[in-house]
């Protein structure tokens, strides 16, 4: 009945130190909202620190029983789930291309493909977003890009290569 | 109880999981995400119910589900990344166009406007768009789905989307 208990008090953590997530992230986006980039370092931050807060209210609600490996594995395994699901839901509302597209088309519809694609993302445009996505390749340092001409890089070969075999292998076509 | 069961139970929901996963994309069509978390699910509760009649105790299955939908999502990530991401089909053309192309000929083989035009032929398919003579509407459920979006941009004070 103790490790039920180490399981429950473990799973009661999680959801304390996985509200710090969203908690301690809004306030940084907010305040660093011109830093596009910073945001998956400002993610890892979050993450990192409500593991610390679970490992901090776990262990101090369980100082007096010996730990049981289960209720840590069930915390980090938790931890990592939420944690992924937030990464994509920040992940969307950057750079989800269907659900930017679904949001102009609600302030402005009805719309054409050629007004949507003019004037998507409130009037940033198709190009540009193509532009962003470059531009996070080359950060990322997948590609160069010199004299209008998008150089693949070793590391962007590696990438390419994995996710071709992974299409071919499921048969998924030329998808994108 | 020790993690041995746990993991036992996550493996092989990963392992039937993978399986029925590779079986069906490789002989199947349509191949939705909506399928594969069905299967994802479909595999989890057929490894419980093993592991159960095996004498394994239900707080083990638990922390073996919490294990599997870890994996899970890690690798629904890798697989949309895979399968929708614009960059991995850019670093794919360049692949094969050996290493370099310009943007010109990037629009060649992947033209913006098609890009475009297939996700609002998924989001048309999947009911959150009506087209009417090339004019686009969203519908109800698009519609509420739009304000959630919205007000999350706006707490994050997301202004530059898309």
């Amino acid at each position: 009945m103790e490790v039920l208990d180490q399981l429950w008090t473990s799973a009661l953590c999680v959801v304390v130190s996985a509200a710090l997530i969203p908690l301690l992230h809004i306030p940084i986006m907010r305040l660093r909202r011109n830093h596009v980039q910073e945001m998956l370092l400002w993610m890892i931050a979050s993450w990192a620190v409500s593991f610390v807060a679970w490992h901090v209210l776990f262990l101090w609600i369980e100082r007096s029983y010996p730990l049981h490996i289960n209720a840590f594995v069930e915390a980090y395994a938790l931890l990592g789930f939420l944690w992924l699901g937030y990464l994509e839901m920040m992940f969307k509302l950057y750079r989800g291309l269907s659900h930017t597209i679904v949001t102009d088309i609600e302030r402005t519809q009805p719309v054409t493909l050629e007004t949507i694609m003019r004037d998507f993302a409130q009037g940033t445009g198709a190009e540009e977003m193509l532009n962003r996505r470059l531009r996070a390749m080359q950060i990322s340092g997948l590609i160069r890009i010199e004299h209008d001409r998008l150089i693949l890089t070793g590391k962007g070969e590696r990438a390419a290569r994995m996710t071709s075999a992974l299409k071919s292998f499921l048969k998924l076509g030329s998808c994108g | 109880m020790n993690i041995i069961p746990p993991l036992l139970t996550a493996l092989l929901a990963l392992v039937i999981f993978f399986a029925v996963h590779v079986v069906m994309w490789r002989a199947v069509q349509p191949k939705g995400l909506m399928i594969l978390v069905a299967i994802a699910a479909g595999s989890f509760a057929i490894a419980a119910m093993v592991m159960m009649t095996a004498g394994v105790i239900s707080a083990d299955v638990w922390v073996g589900l919490c294990v599997y939908l870890f994996c899970i999502l890690a690798y629904l990530h890798f697989y949309v990344g895979t399968c929708r991401a614009l960059s991995a089909r850019i670093l794919e053309e360049l692949m094969h166009a050996n290493g370099a192309m310009t943007l010109e000929e990037l629009d060649r083989v992947y033209p913006l406007q098609w890009i475009y035009a297939s996700r609002l032929r998924l989001l048309v398919e999947h009911g959150w768009l009506i087209e009417e003579s090339g004019l686009f509407r969203t519908t109800p459920k698009a519609r509420f789905f739009a304000r959630i979006i919205v007000a999350l941009r706006r707490v994050y004070g997301i202004t530059r989307a898309g």
